[in-house]
């Protein structure tokens, strides 16, 4: 996405809302889990894993599943590469903001 | 949408929604009034000893209370039912709990060694009315109106204490006090918190 002035190459991978909404979720956190990003964003279970598989498979996010007991659990974490993208668009759009 | 601020305020929120912090919190302060109030009448020899040994001690404890047994029960009681998230520690928070830590230390070393150093008849009014606006704001700043409750017990009871006691005492049995009003309120949360049904495996 380019901004009025042709500078800001926003990340398109970020840009979009439901993405953007879990990675600033994330980027707040250490880690977090299926269940929590369910609750917080409010996507449903299929929309909320196809965005996350599109992070994963962008190097921006680690997956690890496991379980507890017998319970199935899936913990995301932003890599640094993740970090950094979201950084570096927040600085794009503060930039565009003008603020 | 959340922006990154919110979205680290609902992560704090989260992690608070269980009662497991103030658990840990009042037991913490049990144990740092408890030695508070109590070094009074321990042997001069002793005293000595536990200065330089238990605030350090009960720092060391918190961190691995803190760092390893809450994370790990939150693993087990709260991702089950509300979901998972441990809120990222910057630099600046782990700068302050550090700073924090250092400091309560090295206050407690020097109250204690110092026998009735800061015999000031005020101290325990002073500590309860930090205490008050400390659980006050924290109750503003995470939206938690538990901590509201808490902050009002925390004023009744450095009202309630008798200016006749000792400085040391006064301190003492206030933290005391909050602690167990902490653990009482957090382990009623958790209870509460317990009732929520297990939702389908995610």
């Amino acid at each position: 996405v380019t901004g009025p002035r042709g500078d800001a190459d926003l990340d398109r991978l970020i840009h979009e809302p439901a993405r953007l909404h879990i990675v600033a979720l994330l980027f707040a956190a250490e880690e977090a889990d299926f269940l929590y990003l369910l609750r917080e964003t409010g996507l449903t279970k299929g929309n909320l894993s196809s965005h996350l598989t599109r992070l994963e498979e962008a190097g921006y996010l680690d997956v690890h599943k496991g379980f507890v007991g017998k319970i199935a659990r899936t913990v995301c974490l932003l890599t640094p590469l993740g970090r950094a993208a979201f950084a570096t668009y927040r600085a794009q759009l503060r930039a565009l903001a003008g603020v | 949408m959340k922006t990154p601020n919110d979205a680290g305020l609902a992560a704090t929120r989260h992690w608070n929604i269980d009662g497991l912090p103030d658990i840990e919190a009042g037991g913490l302060l049990i144990l740092w009034g408890g030695v508070l109030a109590g070094h009074e009448i321990w042997p001069s020899r002793l005293t000595a000893i536990a200065s330089g040994i238990l605030p350090v001690l009960l720092v060391a404890v918190f961190l691995i209370v803190d760092a390893l047994l809450v994370p790990r029960l939150k693993r087990r009681l709260t991702y089950p039912r509300a979901g998972y998230v441990r809120p990222r520690a910057t630099p600046y928070r782990r700068g302050t709990a550090a700073g924090l830590g250092a400091f309560s230390a090295a206050a407690m070393m020097a109250w204690i060694a110092g026998g009735r150093g800061l015999d000031r008849p005020h101290m325990p009014s002073i500590v309860a009315g930090l205490g008050t606006l400390f659980l006050a704001y924290c109750g503003w700043r995470f939206r938690l109106p538990r901590l509201f409750a808490y902050a009002v017990a925390a004023a009744a009871v450095g009202l309630a204490l008798p200016p006749t006691w000792p400085p040391d005492l006064g301190v003492g049995a206030f933290q005391v006090a909050v602690g167990t009003l902490l653990l009482a309120g957090g382990g009623l949360t958790l209870r509460r918190f317990l009732r929520i049904p297990v939702p389908e495996t995610p």
